[in-house]
């Protein structure tokens, strides 16, 4: 789904948020999706040791993609500045939610110059390919993991889902309410 | 005219199948197939789950060993035909003419298809992968035009399958050595034309600059769409000009001849992008089945089914190909 209202309030929480609490919120997200996909890490386990550096366009901080050797698992955190990447993957949230979600071909995006990338091609590539094949839904993964929780925050998504409609129709509101380029907290 | 769809994942199997796909074909997730790129194609697991899904909505699923075994260490290949058919594939995409042999005489029920990668372009080629293999399907090289199809399907017997979109291979197929070259592997044995692991990407100044290994192949100025990092599609100097020597960065579209095609005696119709994520598979494939039902239907293609394609083609640029064109 292209929300602008969602991509502005994830850029804002990305650029906002007290590192620690973001920090809590990003592994918080990645153990969601690996626990709704544990075959994520599978078509990933040729490529364990890959560090793939994610920079958002209007968010001034820096994300870093682990597949981790040991565990089999991918981690999500805040990079450190300067901190050495395999490879780094570059375009807006809404690509990467697209990509994320299977929304969107990443070839596609490729071409039209929406997702630039560098470094170790191939991690790149077995980490579209693996997350093409999850069907992640990035809000259901997330009120799966909630728990007790999960009914209250689905009403909470449903009404958000509803505001981004509107919010698409008229863009100025979304505008108004995030406006950018969103400040850096470290 | 049957559709047939490609497949990298499961996802993009069950995409296809829910965009109107009669067909899908896929591989395994080895150097077996085409298609071998980081993260793709099935299990043998992924395949019978594949082949029950589609079995059940009464679709066919073609499974490709199109690369070419290397010497002296055919048993890859062998067990992958083995394999298919022992997991009950409605057929088998074949390029080697030790490995069709070898399918026709262990699973003599299982339906053979000669693969692109075997560039069967003319009558006694066909015609000879027909008799000594019994070959029914025969996917023709992008070399050809919609003259030389429909002759050609005037006079053999088996079945023709033709690319109607996607990524173009301008040379002849199975025989192009452009990525061996570069990268010492090769697209026809190890399955993969301009692998990921020698491909790399830079910002040079304010242009994208693609290099395979280690050779800048390409250079794509701010606004300008990108393309595949193959040799065929690199920018090239020649008398003080930069430009395409081969090919420009550009994917094949044939929704404007379908209905030619379709007089030409066309069985089957073949989308490329094995490599494409499940949301090109769903878009380009709802596209096709409309275009096809709109052509068996009443032979008008609808418009703007046709331009909705653009934004997905390489380069976001398209072309008949040789359909329309003599091969150079």
């Amino acid at each position: 789904m292209d929300s602008p209202l969602r991509d502005a309030l994830f850029g804002f929480a990305l650029s906002a948020l007290p590192s620690p609490l973001l920090q809590f919120g990003l592994d918080f997200a990645a153990a969601a999706v690996q626990e709704q996909h544990p075959s994520l890490g599978e078509r990933l386990r040729p490529f364990s040791g890959a560090r793939i550096a994610i920079d958002l366009e209007g968010v001034s901080r820096s994300f870093l993609l682990a597949f981790s050797e040991r565990s089999g698992r991918v981690s999500l955190c805040l990079a450190e500045e300067g901190e050495k990447a395999s490879a780094r993957i570059t375009g807006s949230l809404s690509a990467l939610f697209a990509l994320l979600e299977g929304n969107a071909d990443g070839d596609a995006l490729f071409f039209a110059r929406d997702l630039a990338l560098s470094g170790d091609t191939e991690a790149v590539v077995a980490l579209r390919n693996a997350l093409d094949n999850e069907e992640i839904d990035l809000f259901a993964d997330l009120f799966a993991a909630l728990g007790p929780f999960a009914l209250p925050a689905r009403a909470a998504t449903i009404a958000f889902r509803a505001l981004s409609a509107l919010a698409e129709r008229a863009p100025s509101f979304e505008k108004a309410v995030f406006p950018r380029p969103f400040p850096a907290r470290r | 005219m049957e559709l047939v769809a490609p497949a990298g994942t499961p996802a993009s199997l069950r995409a296809a199948l829910a965009a109107g796909a009669d067909t899908v074909y896929l591989g395994f997730r080895d150097e077996t197939n085409a298609r071998n790129f980081p993260g793709l194609n099935f299990s043998p697991a992924e395949l019978e789950e594949g082949l029950r899904l589609a079995h059940r909505e009464g679709r066919k699923v073609y499974v490709a060993v199109n690369t070419f075994p290397r010497a002296g260490d055919e048993a890859p290949w062998r067990r992958a035909v083995d394999k298919a058919a022992s997991l009950g594939a409605d057929a088998v995409i074949l390029s080697d003419v030790g490995l069709l042999d070898y399918a026709s005489r262990r699973h003599p029920e299982l339906r053979l298809h000669l693969s692109v990668q075997a560039a069967a372009s003319h009558l006694d080629a066909i015609r000879f992968y027909a008799e000594a293999f019994g070959v029914r399907r025969v996917v023709l090289p992008r070399v050809l035009t919609v003259e030389e199809i429909a002759a050609l399907n005037r006079q053999v017997k088996v079945e023709t399958e033709v690319f109607a979109f996607g990524g173009m291979c301008p040379m002849a197929e199975g025989r192009c050595s452009l990525s061996s070259y570069v990268t010492g592997h090769s697209p026809n044995i190890n399955g993969v034309c301009s692998p990921a692991s020698h491909v790399r990407y830079e910002t040079r100044g304010d242009a994208l600059v693609s290099l395979l290994g280690g050779s800048v192949i390409n250079r794509f100025l701010p606004g300008e769409a990108a393309g595949y990092p193959t040799l065929c599609k690199g920018r090239f100097l020649a008398s003080g000009e930069a430009g395409y020597l081969f090919e420009e960065p550009v994917s094949l579209n044939a929704a404007q001849i379908l209905s030619q095609l379709k007089k030409a005696g066309v069985a089957a119709l073949k989308i490329e992008g094995r490599q494409r994520g499940r949301a090109y598979v769903a878009e380009v494939v709802a596209a096709y089945r409309r275009l096809i039902d709109a052509v068996l239907s009443d032979g008008q293609a609808p418009r703007e089914t046709v331009a909705q394609l653009d934004r997905l083609a390489e380069g976001q640029s398209e072309t008949t190909g040789a359909y329309g064109r003599k091969w150079r």
